[in-house]
C-alpha cells in the first residue's frame, strides 16, 4: 500500500469511527433503558449514571475495533473465506477492554465493598455456563476433527476472549449501588457467555450444519437476554 | 440489602481499624449472623483499594478475638455467639481502650467521663 493511500484509509476509517461513536454514544435515556432491561425499571438518577458510564466504556472502543479489525493484514480476507462477521469479535473485545478498565479502584477517598464472597454463579445461571462451554467444545472439536485450524484457533480465541470478560466482570470493583452493581455484573456475564456460544455459530451447507447453527444461534440468544428476575446473589441479600 | 464495609482515607483512622470496628459492630447488631462467610482477603482488598496485608491484619484480629474462624474449606466465616467474646469483656476492652486515649492526652477523668457521657447520648440507639 502506498504511503498516500494509507493516509487516506486512516483518515477515512477515523472519521467513520468518529461518526459511529457519535451515533452509538450512550446519554442518561439509553443508561436508564440498559437498567430497565436488566431488572431495574425505576432506577434512580445515581444508578443511571453508572449504566452510562458502562456502557460509555464499552462504545468508546467499538467504532475504532469495528473500523481497525479488518486492517489487521490478512484479517479482512480471512473473515471473508470464512464467512466471519466483525461485530462479534468487536462486542467481546470491546467487552474485554471496558473490564480491564473497570479493574481499577474508585478514585474516591471513600470506598465501598460489599462483605460477601462472589462468584460467577451470583451472576450467571448454571445451566448457561454449562450451554456456552459446550457449544464451544462442540465447535472446537468439529473444527479440529474437520482439520480447519484457523477457525479452531479463532473458536479458542474467542471463547478465552469470553471468559476473560466473564472472569474480570466477577473480579471488579463494586460500581455504583448494591441493586445496579448485580444488574451491570450480570449483564457483563451473560452476554459475554452468549457471545462465546453465538461466536460459535457459523451457517454451513447441509442440514447437520443448518441446525446446528440454529440451536447455537438460539443458546445465544437465551443466555444474553435478560432474566425476569436478577439473582438474589450472596451480594445482594 | 447488602452489608457493605466503607474505608474513608480521609477520616483519620487506620483503613485496618475502619473495616475492622464496621464488621465487630455488625457482628454485634445481628447483621452479620453465625457463619455467614466474610468475602476473600483478596477480593476485599480489590474492592476497597488496599494492599492485601491491610485486610489481612483485620482478619488476624478478629479471629484472635473470636468473632471469626478460618476454615480452609469454608474461608472465613463469623462464629457462633458461645464462641465470641461476652459483652462485659468487649466494654471492659472499650473502656481500657478509652482510658489509654485519656491519659495520653493528659485530660481530667471527670472531663473524659463527661465526654464519653455526652458521646452516648451523641450516638443515635441503632449505632449502640
Amino acid at each position: 500500500m502506498h504511503l498516500d493511500s494509507a493516509v487516506g484509509v486512516a483518515i477515512a476509517c477515523g472519521l467513520l469511527g468518529l461518526a459511529i461513536l457519535f451515533v452509538l454514544w450512550p446519554g442518561q435515556r439509553q443508561g436508564a433503558r440498559l437498567l430497565a432491561k436488566w431488572g431495574l425499571p425505576d432506577a434512580t438518577p445515581d444508578q443511571v449514571s453508572v449504566a452510562v458510564l458502562y456502557l460509555r466504556r464499552r462504545r468508546l472502543w467499538y467504532p475504532w475495533l469495528f473500523v481497525g479489525l479488518p486492517l489487521v493484514p490478512g484479517a479482512a480476507n480471512f473473515a471473508n473465506a470464512n464467512n466471519l462477521s466483525t461485530i462479534m469479535p468487536v462486542l467481546l473485545l470491546g467487552g474485554l477492554i471496558a473490564e480491564v478498565l473497570s479493574q481499577r479502584p474508585s478514585p474516591s477517598s471513600r470506598r465501598e465493598a460489599v462483605l460477601a464472597p462472589r462468584g460467577i454463579l451470583d451472576f450467571a445461571p448454571l445451566w448457561a455456563i454449562i450451554v456456552s462451554a459446550l457449544a464451544a467444545l462442540a465447535a472446537a472439536v468439529h473444527l479440529a476433527v474437520i482439520g480447519e485450524w484457523p477457525l479452531f484457533g479463532i473458536t479458542v480465541a474467542t471463547t478465552g476472549v469470553a471468559w476473560g470478560v466473564v472472569l474480570l466482570a466477577v473480579r471488579r470493583p463494586a460500581a455504583g449501588d448494591p441493586d445496579v452493581d448485580l444488574a451491570l455484573r450480570c449483564r457483563s456475564a451473560r452476554v459475554a457467555l452468549g457471545l462465546a456460544a453465538g461466536a460459535t455459530a457459523w451457517p454451513g451447507g447441509n442440514l447437520p450444519s443448518f441446525l446446528a447453527f440454529v440451536v447455537t444461534l438460539a443458546a445465544f440468544i437465551a443466555i444474553a437476554t435478560p432474566p425476569r428476575k436478577l439473582p438474589a446473589t450472596a451480594a445482594a441479600k | 440489602m447488602p452489608l457493605r464495609v466503607t474505608v474513608d482515607a480521609d477520616s483519620g483512622v487506620a483503613p485496618w481499624r475502619q473495616i475492622h470496628d464496621q464488621i465487630v459492630r455488625a457482628i454485634g447488631t445481628g447483621a452479620l449472623p453465625a457463619d455467614a462467610r466474610l468475602p476473600p482477603i483478596r477480593q476485599l482488598a480489590r474492592d476497597l483499594g488496599l494492599a492485601s496485608g491491610t485486610v489481612a491484619r483485620v482478619y488476624r484480629e478478629l479471629e484472635a478475638a473470636g468473632w471469626v474462624t478460618t476454615a480452609r474449606a469454608k474461608g472465613t466465616v463469623v462464629t457462633g455467639s458461645a464462641e465470641r467474646p461476652d459483652r462485659a469483656s468487649l466494654l471492659r476492652d472499650a473502656a481500657t481502650e478509652y482510658a489509654q486515649r485519656v491519659r495520653e492526652l493528659g485530660v481530667d477523668p471527670k472531663e473524659a467521663i463527661d465526654a464519653a457521657r455526652a458521646a452516648l447520648s451523641d450516638v443515635p440507639q441503632d449505632q449502640q
